[in-house]
């Protein structure tokens, strides 16, 4: 039979930096990347997985990290909102959400960003529509989705034009 | 600060009964995560231990079998979305595991940890009921494979009542049963499906359906319609499956408009906070006939 444990020893790879160190095993990841990890961009908000405020890639899946015990990413890698800067610039989704305007109070936007880094990662060609679907688990109360729908759009669009440029 | 609970990791189905036993009442299985997580970091639920079964190594795998799918019970619902054997020959499980929750869900979700909430609003239920499919439960005796009506019906029994209740409906089945895959057979030729759901934005659906259907617009010869959401959980509507083979589609929407109170009963309908007992039996109907036209039309 296996032993009960209550703290274990984790290594992930947070925004790229090796992280080793013990937690508790009923820690969540948000409460990891906070408190632990420093990194404070994904916000606590419904704790209920609905809204998305929370949103962290592990492995490249949008996670709720205010429901996913930290010891579930052990071996793996998190990327936070403060990893998609490039040596302090923005990077290209995040320049197009301040050019369109895609942000008002900024609760949900880390969410938005690491969402959206999701679906861009999978699919080149996108329509509102498949934005929309994929977005719908991110909350905006200022409404931005529009806006946010068109930054993302706009992204697509630049690499997949950048990706033809590259092969001519 | 302590822990407020413990992890176990057994490594295997085996060591998982068996501290399954050892643990008792106290233990919760934790197999996707999705839920319970959820739960007990908002204090509605206290367990002192975690049995952490999804790194039992082999648990989540896809095996096809004698055109039927066994799905590994830690298969998350991405992993069974995106698989192709699923996408191509479960269209219907396909489509529906792609619409569950939001794609942060559907990433740690697993279909085990799902059917074992026996949720009533789960997108998964009205398929798997379609598809007439089983659930294989490890159990201290031996294996047992159930049909999922049969696994729902027997979870009432189950549950236990009083505020243990969110204890047993989450991601356990009962003190020595472990659900270790669901085997989803494919429809067979000449079938199509469709998946329809009308929800109100960032909740579960108010209802959900999956229906398949044989035949043409002309002619529907054969039917199987699941209802989730509206029962105490989904179930297949046997006396609407026997009325519509023979009617045309345009028959069979106008005998689902006239059927609305008789859809009442049916599905055991009640007047809640989603609405009045009128307006789910209206929108079962509307649902219904959408779907109908769904499959025939095409379907998936």
């Amino acid at each position: 039979m296996a032993q009960p444990f209550s703290t274990v020893e984790i290594s992930a790879r947070l925004n790229g930096e090796l992280w080793h160190g013990e937690v508790p095993v009923d820690e969540m990841l948000l409460d990891f990347l906070r408190d632990r990890a420093g990194l404070r961009g994904a916000k606590r908000s419904c704790q209920l997985q609905v809204c998305g405020a929370c949103t962290v890639l592990v492995e490249g899946r949008p996670v709720s990290s205010c429901s996913c015990l930290a010891y579930e990413v052990d071996g793996h890698t998190v990327t936070t909102v403060e990893g998609l800067e490039h040596d302090g610039e923005l990077n290209d989704l995040q320049q197009a959400f301040v050019d369109e305007l895609a942000v008002q109070c900024g609760y949900c936007t880390s969410g938005q960003l690491l969402s959206a880094t999701a679906l861009l990662e999978r699919r080149e060609q996108l329509a509102y529509e498949d934005v929309a679907e994929w977005m719908s688990g991110n909350l905006c109360r200022c409404g931005c989705y529009p806006a946010i729908a068109r930054a993302v759009m706009n992204v697509a669009e630049s690499r997949r034009n950048n990706h033809t440029n590259s092969e001519e | 600060m302590p822990s407020a609970f413990a992890m176990v990791a057994p490594g295997s189905v085996e060591e998982a009964l068996a501290d399954l036993e050892r643990l008792g009442p106290n233990a919760c299985l934790y197999a996707g995560g999705v839920e319970l997580a959820m739960l007990l970091s908002t204090g509605v639920l206290q367990a002192e231990y975690l049995i952490d079964v999804k790194r039992v190594p082999g648990l989540n795998r896809l095996e096809w079998d004698d055109g039927a799918v066994r799905i590994g019970a830690t298969a998350t619902h991405a992993e069974v979305a995106a698989d192709p054997g699923v996408r191509e020959r479960l269209p219907l499980l396909a489509n529906a595991e792609s619409r569950l929750g939001n794609i942060r869900v559907r990433a740690l979700g697993t279909i085990g940890g799902n059917l074992s909430l026996r949720y009533s609003h789960s997108d998964l239920l009205p398929p798997l009921l379609v598809h007439e499919a089983t659930v294989v439960l490890a159990t201290g005796a031996g294996t047992e494979e159930l049909p999922v009506a049969a696994f729902l019906e027997r979870a009432d029994g189950v549950v236990p009542a009083g505020p243990d209740e969110l204890r047993g409906t989450s991601e356990r089945v009962g003190m020595r049963e472990l659900i270790v895959a669901v085997r989803v057979p494919a429809l067979s030729a000449g079938w199509r499906s469709a998946h329809v759901r009308a929800e109100r934005l960032f909740r579960p659906p108010d209802l959900n359906a999956a229906i398949a259907v044989r035949g043409n617009a002309e002619r529907i010869e054969a039917a199987r319609i699941a209802v989730g959401c509206s029962a105490p959980h989904a179930r297949r509507l046997a006396g609407l499956e026997q009325e519509l083979p023979g009617m045309s589609l345009e028959e069979a929407r106008r005998y689902l408009r006239r059927a609305e109170p008789d859809l009442v009963a049916a599905l055991e309908l009640q007047t809640d906070l989603l609405g009045s007992v009128e307006y789910k039996a209206h929108l079962a109907a509307t649902l219904l006939a959408r779907g109908l036209g769904d499959a025939v039309g095409g379907g998936t």
